[in-house]
């Protein structure tokens, strides 16, 4: 059969791939090699027809997927659903394709696709949050908080860690800060962390005061501040 | 942070809770902060640099949410995996992420029962004008008598009102609301908002006809629901509020300088 199989051309293999998909939709019993065969030839033997051929068949799965997303209102409002479809086959490839991942199941590479779709809604709805932090009011409409030539957000992190006192004061930066935390949803999220939100005041106040009085080490992050 | 002597002077933990919205300041405290203006000063810090603190580093050190999902699939290198295993350890946001994620997965099914058609289906819908009994007063006076108004369609309502700019021109204003209580508050935002003169995009009801018929003017929903076309010059008018999976239509918009 394996043989049978590598001998198919790919136009065999594409007819019998949707035949056994239908089967899989109404729920019969089906054969899913000649679909895992499609994906090996795409992502292990690197063959464009049969990644052509792969979207094709898939293409339509994809978008079912999106538009039952919970998220998908929101999501479609970002970006078109074309967008989202070609993104999802594209970062699929960059994935399985530099890890010459095999799979060995039709379901195993469909999850892996459905993933890759999940992740990139998520990421679109994150975008938006990010988005959101940066009209505080307390920020000038003309300033450009997510410029990218701050470096990089390991040193960043780094930078800041360096000048707090002690982990406590860390770790309620990272809450805050990087986590968008509210005081009382520190308390809520990460339970028996801290006594009372009265520790997490206190500990800012320590924090914002350490920064301030290092604005010279932080000078991108703080300089809003001097405006 | 200042130092500020005064007898009712609020502690710094009491201000960063004010900075958080989460005070419980009493009525003498409040009422001191309204007056005092060293303890705004101290307030307004606090709440400057928590803000920009937060606007720059908000999700900075999360990782890619595909990563998080190929994590889950243990589709990753040993190097990220270990990686994103050590930050779900600190971070609450993506170890939530990571459980939904997991959730999901454990009940994935590629073909779901219930497919959608193949193209997306559009809904149309007519939104019905609401007559209040008692209309709301314009922000000034110059806007004709029938104005605002509010509309509703499905789980959609609109409440549009028409205002002068400094130059005189007409500017159209409205807020546009969903009563589904799944939907978050800004999950109307960037949604297209087209006027079209009337009659003829919708009274012909030809699907050609819209497709070459150019708008007026458009703009886009914000953030908080809000909408503003400006410099609207009087004539009738069809309004078109494309949204994800539906257009909402709004006739008889008739605008007329007095």
């Amino acid at each position: 059969m394996e043989q049978a199989l590598k001998q198919m051309s790919l136009a065999q293999l594409a007819n019998r791939c949707q035949e056994e998909m239908k089967r899989r939709r109404s729920r019969e019993v089906f054969d899913d090699r000649y679909c895992l065969e499609i994906f090996h030839r795409a992502i292990i033997g690197g063959n464009d027809q049969a990644w052509s051929m792969l979207q094709k068949h898939f293409d339509d799965t994809v978008r079912i997927w999106l538009r039952s997303h919970p998220g998908c209102d929101v999501a479609l409002l970002r970006d078109s659903e074309e967008n989202y479809v070609s993104q999802t086959f594209s970062r699929f490839w960059y994935a399985v394709r530099g890890q010459r991942v095999e799979f060995a199941t039709l379901n195993a590479a469909l999850s892996y696709l459905h993933a890759t779709l999940n992740g990139l809604i998520t990421d679109t709805l994150r975008s938006h949050l990010r988005a959101r932090e940066v009209s505080i009011p307390e920020l000038e409409p003309h300033e450009e908080p997510f410029a990218e030539d701050h470096g990089d957000d390991q040193t960043t992190w780094e930078t800041i860690q360096s000048l707090l006192a002690d982990e406590r004061e860390r770790r309620v930066a990272f809450l805050l800060y990087y986590c968008g935390l509210k005081p009382r949803e520190i308390l809520s999220r990460c339970p028996g962390e801290f006594s009372d939100v009265k520790e997490i005041y206190r500990l800012n106040v320590n924090i914002v005061e350490r920064l301030r009085r290092n604005k010279d080490r932080l000078r991108w992050l703080l300089s809003d501040e001097e405006r | 942070m200042t130092e500020n002597f005064h007898a009712l002077a609020i502690s710094d933990e009491e201000l960063m809770s004010v900075a958080y919205e989460e005070d419980n300041l009493s009525a003498e405290e409040r009422a001191h902060l309204a007056q005092c203006s060293i303890c705004q000063q101290r307030l307004a810090t606090f709440q400057r640099t928590t803000g920009t603190l937060r606007s720059h580093l908000f999700l900075r050190l999360c990782p890619d949410a595909i990563d998080l999902n190929y994590y889950c699939l243990g589709g990753l290198p040993v190097e990220e995996r270990t990686h994103i295993a050590a930050h779900l350890l600190d971070c609450p946001l993506c170890a939530a992420e990571v459980a939904e994620i997991r959730r999901q997965q454990a009940s994935f099914e590629p073909f779901p029962e219930t497919e959608p058609l193949p193209t997306l289906s559009l809904r149309r819908l007519f939104a019905t004008r609401v007559f209040q009994q008692v209309q709301l007063t314009t922000r000034d006076d110059l806007a004709p008598a029938d104005w605002p108004r509010q509309y509703h369609a499905d789980t959609i309502d609109l409440s549009l009102h028409l205002s002068r700019s400094p130059e005189g021109d007409m500017m159209l204003l409205g807020i546009i609301t969903s009563t589904n209580p799944t939907k978050q508050i800004n999950a109307l935002e960037g949604g297209k908002v087209e006027l079209y003169l009337a009659p003829g995009l919708l009274g012909a009801a030809e699907s050609e006809q819209e497709e070459t018929q150019q708008s007026l003017l458009s703009t886009e929903i914000d953030d908080v629901g809000g909408i503003l076309l400006e410099s609207v010059p009087a004539g009738n008018y069809v309004m078109i509020i494309r949204l994800p999976g539906q257009e909402i239509v709004i006739e008889g918009l008739d605008i007329h300088y007095e």
